[in-house]
């Protein structure tokens, strides 16, 4: 397991990153535990391998021929922009066709849950359509370009999930700190009922915050394709949903709505994951799939002591807790 | 398809269905747990069905070698000797039937238990994803630990027979004789279930639960412990998802595997509860009876339509029935009622509240009270 | 700095879902007014305070401001009308520093002011009035003593340059010295010329500072009247504010 494994398991998790940190952006504020996230996932990888169909109308771009064309290269990037902005844009508009209507009749959280799992159904089938109709229900990943640094092997998709996430990260850091709209967005997630008594148009942020955050996810969805192609050789629809409770997992593990908390949670688990998924298949034989039992294990492990995540985790007070009771037993044993 | 044919399998179906929905109902109607673990406690009735016909009936009652799922003859040995030395009884397939229900709702109930050490801490979105996540993972374990039951591999069961039934009542054994016994015998148990959950949700127990849902700290003020009684409703819950679980691979399947479980499973029980009212377990029966309807109509009509994405509308279906009834009715379409205690029956009787025909029925056992219609 | 606007509740009648608090109120505030309302808890104070503002279920009666009718204004609104509104907890927000929370008032202050050069200025004239704002402008709100949060919530009003505003309890669970600064802040407010509502458990220093009082009580105006005159009233004070001559 050299370096090699390592930058994979690392951009395996990058992906999950940006695919959780999006869902975490938009949850600090609207506080809705939406399961139509996955949904968003499979919609940035439908519009991206549209993009290249359209880009290529007339070869054969139908069933597996899509796959010679979509390939992760630099003259197919363009391609991620359409993902970006449709994933985005149906997340903006199942924020505003669905759960800022219900937000404003006063759903409960348990409400705004289950309304998220009808909409991931609906949108679930207009994406079976669209899959049908262009015969890609199953397909294989197209793979990517693949470049040799310092003797290291390293494809586009893994330069480019470590590229975007940075990127995502420094945005949402300008985004929250310089400008006007973002510390309305800390402040709603702070305090809602004090934003809006303080003239800040709600609906605004949050929209931006869906957008956003379902344009994240969008790309997340075609690097996450790139690298493990359709899990568990299932339609490539379900991709969104076969990573949902990944995705989960890392937005819980941070602490729900903590951006930050959710990217590093990402890492670790993108990181646990594959480790676990390679030792599984290598040394105990067994299927790589219960490798899930790994990061889902230490996120549930992490929930039994702190409730609220990492993000929840008062690092200060268990560092000096940790120190304190080190001294303690210095001072016992002398 | 004849239309009876469609109506007694669709009855049974649906009777499946409002038995996982009635358990449903209760962590998360009365008690307020947003139970997205259900499929695993599910799948502790096909597991149990699983270990009744392979490990305990062969040596119990066939005085055979227990078979071993996780060896490789074990399909030859299983479906060349045991099963067909148990469907050769019809009395073997209902002691299988009925082990199968208890320890099935035995193993949920132990699941419970463990579940709820994270149920009474957690907030309710970090809760409902800690059991989904759970439940995911006792899905890959099954999938993956072949000696449970044999892994991915279908395993057929000992379905129980409902042949002699079937010729004492109809006088016939045509399959949709059969097919008619069993959805009377079905709609029975959900008669069963039905009688028990009303009756633990007008007790103090069922009153005490909507209190810990509704407030969870007046609840602990007026000295109630929330803690257990979460747990309660979770084993009691899981108790009947199990049951359910064995009722729900032995009879609607009548076979087993981990992809029964899947974690949407959930989702789907879900619907049923939530579109046929939240609490209100007429209400779940009812939203099992619509969505089960909608689901095979979406079915048979999505597969004709001749595309290659037909099969996948019943996704919109349920998705749209869980929308509207969201913006439409958010409590369902028979939203919860007030609990009903003796002070409340009289005061409906004396108000007139109460249908006629239930008056003598609710007023059984209570002793002799005044209404002031005497006369009646 | 523009004028107040005088405020006018009319036979109000609301509350929270089908509950009614208050049964039909009456107040007034004219122009650069300062006025107290005290009464006993429960009295609805606070509601009163809610529903000019928008947060309560509004079943009779109307609310103007100026000539405007503002009955209907969702709350979000209220504040480029030239309202504030500083509630009684959670008035300022925790996870962000002193500075960004009065930076927010920079969304209202420019579709009513003049500008980012103006806001400046306007933000340096608070630090002046406030200055252990400036001290610890880097520090995270949360983490201010509770009189210095009344004062970050005082200023983020103030910096939306407001006409009216509404103040709930603003020396609750305060230390009598911050408490008298506050008063003397408040007074200062109104000597500026922005009509003030003020709501207050201390009834004795909200009269005191105040032009005129209302005294409510069980969702009813109980008596109404310059605050002198009900200081130096034999009986209101015994009856209703605990205040014993």
């Amino acid at each position: 397991m050299g370096v090699t494994f390592m930058v994979y398991s690392l951009a395996w998790g990058s992906a999950l990153a940006l695919m959780a940190s999006g869902l975490s952006l938009y949850y600090s504020v609207s506080k809705v535990a939406n399961f139509a996230h996955g949904s968003y996932v499979s919609m940035g990888l439908l519009a991206y391998l549209l993009a290249i169909a359209f880009a290529h109308w007339g070869s054969k771009i139908t069933g597996f021929g899509i796959d010679h064309y979509a390939i992760f290269n630099i003259s197919n990037l363009w391609a991620l922009i359409p993902a970006f902005l449709v994933a985005g844009l149906v997340s903006l508009a199942s924020f505003a066709g669905i759960f800022w209507p219900l937000m404003k009749r006063g759903a409960t959280p348990l409400q705004l849950l289950v309304a998220s799992i009808g909409l991931m159904f609906v949108l679930r089938f207009l994406m079976y359509i669209v899959a049908g109709s262009m015969n890609w229900i199953t397909l294989w990943t197209p793979g990517s370009t693949t470049y040799h640094i310092l003797g290291v092997r390293i494809t586009l998709a893994e330069i480019l999930s470590f590229v975007l996430l940075a990127l995502v990260a420094g945005l949402i850091a300008l985004l929250e700190t310089k400008t006007l709209i973002g510390v309305s967005l800390r402040a709603i997630a702070s305090n809602p009922s004090l934003a809006e008594a303080s003239g800040i148009d709600s609906f605004k942020v949050q929209a931006l915050a869906w957008f956003l955050g379902g344009g994240f996810a969008g790309l997340g969805g075609v690097l996450m394709f790139i690298f493990t192609g359709p899990p568990g050789g299932r339609p490539i629809v379900e991709l969104g949903w076969m990573n949902l409770l990944s995705i989960f997992a890392a937005a819980v593990l941070g602490g729900l709505g903590s951006f930050y908390g959710t990217i590093i949670a990402a890492l670790i688990l993108g990181i646990a994951f594959n480790q676990a998924a390679a030792w599984f298949t290598i040394y105990l034989n067994v299927s790589s799939s219960l490798a899930l039992l790994i990061p889902f294990g230490i996120t549930l492990l992490t929930l039994l002591f702190f409730p609220q995540g990492l993000a929840g985790i008062n690092w200060r007070k268990l560092v000096n807790k940790i120190r304190i009771t080190r001294v303690e037993e210095e001072v016992v044993r002398r | 398809m004849n239309i009876i044919s469609f109506l007694v399998t669709y009855l049974s179906v649906a009777a499946v269905y409002a038995l996982l929905a009635i358990s449903m109902n209760i962590d998360y109607g009365w008690a307020g747990i947003p139970d997205f673990g259900k499929a695993a406690f599910i799948a502790a009735g096909g597991i149990a069905a699983a270990i009744v016909a392979t490990r305990i009936v062969p040596p119990l009652m066939l005085h055979m070698h227990p078979a071993n799922p996780s060896k490789l003859s074990f399909f030859t040995y299983y479906n060349g000797k045991i099963l067909p030395a148990i469907t050769a009884h019809p009395i073997d397939t209902w002691i299988v039937f009925i082990i199968s229900i208890l320890l099935g709702g035995i193993i949920a109930a132990g699941f419970a238990v463990i579940f709820s050490y994270p149920a009474i801490r957690l907030k309710e979105d970090y809760l409902a994803i800690a059991l989904l996540m759970a439940a995911q993972i006792v899905w890959l374990f099954l999938r993956v630990y072949t000696p449970i039951m044999g892994g991915t591999m279908s395993m057929t069961l000992p379905s129980p027979s409902f042949k002699p039934i079937a010729r004492a009542l109809f006088h016939s054994t045509s399959p949709s004789a059969i097919d008619a016994a069993k959805a009377l015998f079905l709609w029975g148990l959900v008669g069963v279930f039905l009688y028990y959950a009303e009756k633990q949700m007008n007790s103090p127990f069922g009153r005490m639960l909507r209190m810990v849902r509704d407030d969870e700290y007046a609840a602990a003020a007026l000295g109630k412990n929330v803690a257990r009684a979460r747990l309660e409703s979770l084993i009691v819950a899981s108790f009947l998802a199990g049951v359910a679980g064995a009722v729900y691979v032995l009879i609607h399947f009548s076979s087993v595997n981990p992809d029964y479980f899947m974690p949407d499973l959930t989702f789907f029980v879900l619907t049923l509860v939530l579109v046929g009212g939240v609490g209100n377990n007429i209400g779940s029966i009812i939203g099992a009876l619509l969505i089960a309807l909608l689901y095979r109509a979406s079915y048979i009509f999505g597969t004709s339509l001749g595309f290659s994405w037909g099969s996948y509308l019943y996704y919109m279906i349920i998705g749209l029935a869980i929308l509207i009834t969201i913006f439409v009715r958010p409590n369902g379409i028979l939203p919860e009622k007030p609990v009903r205690t003796p002070a409340w029956d009289v005061y409906a009787l004396v108000r007139g509240k109460q249908p006629w025909f239930l008056r003598r029925i609710l007023m059984r056992g209570r002793g002799k009270v005044n209404t002031g219609e005497k006369s009646e | 700095m523009e004028e107040g606007l005088p405020i006018r509740v009319e036979n109000i009648k609301a509350g929270y879902g089908k509950l009614e608090i208050l049964h039909g109120v009456s107040i007034r505030a004219e122009l650069g007014e300062l006025v107290a309302i005290v009464g006993p808890n429960g009295s609805g104070k606070s509601t009163l305070l809610k529903t000019i503002f928008g947060f309560t279920n509004i079943y009779e009666g109307r609310i103007l401001l100026g000539d405007m009718d503002i009955t209907k204004t969702p709350p979000h609104k209220k504040p480029y009308l030239g309202m504030a509104y500083v509630p009684q907890v959670a008035n300022v927000f925790p996870s962000l520093s002193v500075e960004e929370n009065l930076r927010l008032s920079y969304i209202v202050f420019r579709k009513r002011g003049d500008g980012a050069r103006k806001f400046s200025q306007v933000l340096a004239d608070i630090y002046e009035m406030f200055p252990i704002l400036k001290e610890r402008r880097k520090q995270k709100a949360g983490t201010l003593s509770g009189g210095e949060r009344q004062m970050l919530a005082i200023a983020r009003a103030l910096l939306t340059q407001p006409r009216v505003m509404l103040l709930d309890e603003p020396t609750a669970a305060l230390a009598p010295k911050i408490a008298e600064e506050i008063f003397r802040i408040i007074r200062e407010i109104a000597n500026k010329g922005i009509t003030v509502l003020l709501v207050e458990q201390n009834a004795k220093r909200a009269l005191e500072i105040s032009d005129r009082g209302y005294i409510l009580v069980q969702g009813k105006v109980a008596y109404e009247g310059h605050s002198r005159e009900i200081l130096s009233h034999p009986e209101l004070g015994k009856l209703y504010l605990g205040l014993l001559k």
